[in-house]
């Protein structure tokens, strides 16, 4: 049950992370719940799709389909993120006001709160989909049930409470740097999901790794533990990583805040038509 | 998936006189072209260039296969060639899904059951790497030599 319970944990501890940064970065908007909340509805629906057609995903375009799906859907979460982070910078200034005391509700229709949904879905998506087919894979090997829904549980749990932890934690960062904190935290977790993005790729044949293993920091912190697969989740973090995985982290970094800088420039003082 | 049939051989392109000969022209068109022209074509030589790099780099990787029943893999221990890209063809004969999982070769792919998957590894270094199948870890335990 354990062994069970752990597995569950880890594959719920990345999106439980993500949704939990995105909760923090939403803090305040009024109805936001229901967004989160529809992210993951939506996310736990697709992992069950993707893990009913996975032989049909994993044999498409040459037995690598599954990496072009994997690839596809963070670089879309990427999208998400950067659009959601761009339009914060061009719209910000007159919410900034707004947001800055707590109380006040900004409405969901303010921001591209479709544009977060997405990004918990696909979280959600990737993960649950290899939990199901593990709890699949568990019954169908007739592993006790009792046993097996117990572990579920406990893993579902444990990883869900790690996330409210760290939502707990970030509520935690002074008023003044909240949403800059948050922020940066959604930027690194786009720039970590198109480095993994770019490791599928590479997994793939599809692009050359420019350097199998650039460092290997695995005695230091490896990704085999908690705190380095929470990190993964949350920075992007790799022990081994590929000369792409780089690449592809710091492009999309800089890009996105390329996009924050030119759209979040001062504008003349001309109250905007929102 | 087939399996076991002769690698595609790759053929380096010899220069011929007659090869040269064409190129010579082409630089020499390319030079007569205008600008919004030559840009359009510096841009597709750029592409196709590159294509070409890609080509050649992934036109013959060996291919090894791994296979697992009743969810151990076998062979447990595969040699591979090191400092050249390898196709890995995981061929799970069990009924359920696996994840082909390893830390240090930085791979993660799920292997449906009765189904066969290819992952692309390296180029390596001399060394060893554990992988292992997630779903059923405490058998499905084996290692990639590279030598």
């Amino acid at each position: 049950m354990l062994a069970i319970a752990l597995l569950v944990f880890r594959e719920v501890l990345e999106a439980s992370l993500i949704v939990s940064v995105v909760c923090a970065a939403t803090r305040g908007v009024s109805g936001r719940a229901r967004w989160v909340g529809a992210g993951v509805a939506a996310g736990a629906l697709g992992a069950l799709l993707v893990a009913a057609f996975a032989g049909a995903i994993g044999s498409a375009v040459n037995g690598v389909g599954q990496e072009l799906f994997n690839a596809s859907v963070l670089l879309a979460a990427v999208v998400m993120i950067a659009w959601h982070a761009i339009w914060m910078a061009s719209h910000g200034r007159q919410l900034t006001a707004q947001t800055k005391s707590l109380g006040a509700a900004v409405s969901a229709g303010d921001r591209p709160l479709t544009a977060l949904l997405v990004v918990v879905a696909i979280a959600v998506l990737r993960e649950g989909a290899e939990s199901v087919l593990f709890i699949y894979a568990q019954a169908a090997s007739g592993s006790d049930r009792i046993s097996l829904a117990g572990g579920v549980a406990l893993g579902l749990i444990s990883g869900g409470a790690t996330g409210l932890a760290l939502y707990r934690g970030l509520l935690r960062i002074p008023m003044r740097y909240f949403f800059t904190a948050t922020n940066w935290l959604l930027l690194l977790v786009a720039a970590g999901m198109a480095a993994q993005a770019a490791n599928f790729f590479v997994q793939a044949n599809l692009l050359p790794s420019l350097g199998d293993r650039l460092w290997d920091t695995s005695a230091l912190l490896s990704n085999r533990s908690l705190l380095g697969q929470a990190l993964h989740a949350l920075v992007g973090y790799e022990a081994r990583p590929a000369g792409i995985q780089l690449l592809f982290y710091l492009v999309t970094a800089a890009l996105i805040l390329v996009g924050i800088k030119i759209c979040g420039k001062p504008k003349p003082p001309v109250s905007s038509s929102s | 998936m087939q399996l076991g049939g002769n690698a595609r051989t790759f053929v380096q392109p010899h220069l011929t006189a007659r090869k040269l000969e064409v190129i010579m022209r082409l630089i020499l068109i390319y030079h007569a072209m205008g600008g919004s022209m030559r840009r359009i074509v510096f841009w597709m030589l750029l592409i196709q260039g590159l294509w070409l790099a890609a080509g050649t780099a992934y036109a013959e990787e060996a291919e090894f296969k791994l296979t697992l029943r009743d969810h151990k893999f076998e062979p447990s221990e595969l040699t591979v060639p090191a400092g050249a890209k390898i196709k890995l063809l995981i061929d799970n004969q069990d009924s359920t899904p696996e994840e082909f999982e390893s830390y240090e070769l930085n791979r993660e792919k799920i292997v449906p059951g009765k189904g066969t998957v290819v992952i692309y590894v390296g180029a390596l270094k001399d060394g060893r790497y554990p992988f292992f199948g997630d779903f059923n870890k405490q058998t499905a335990q084996g290692v990639l030599v590279a030598k």
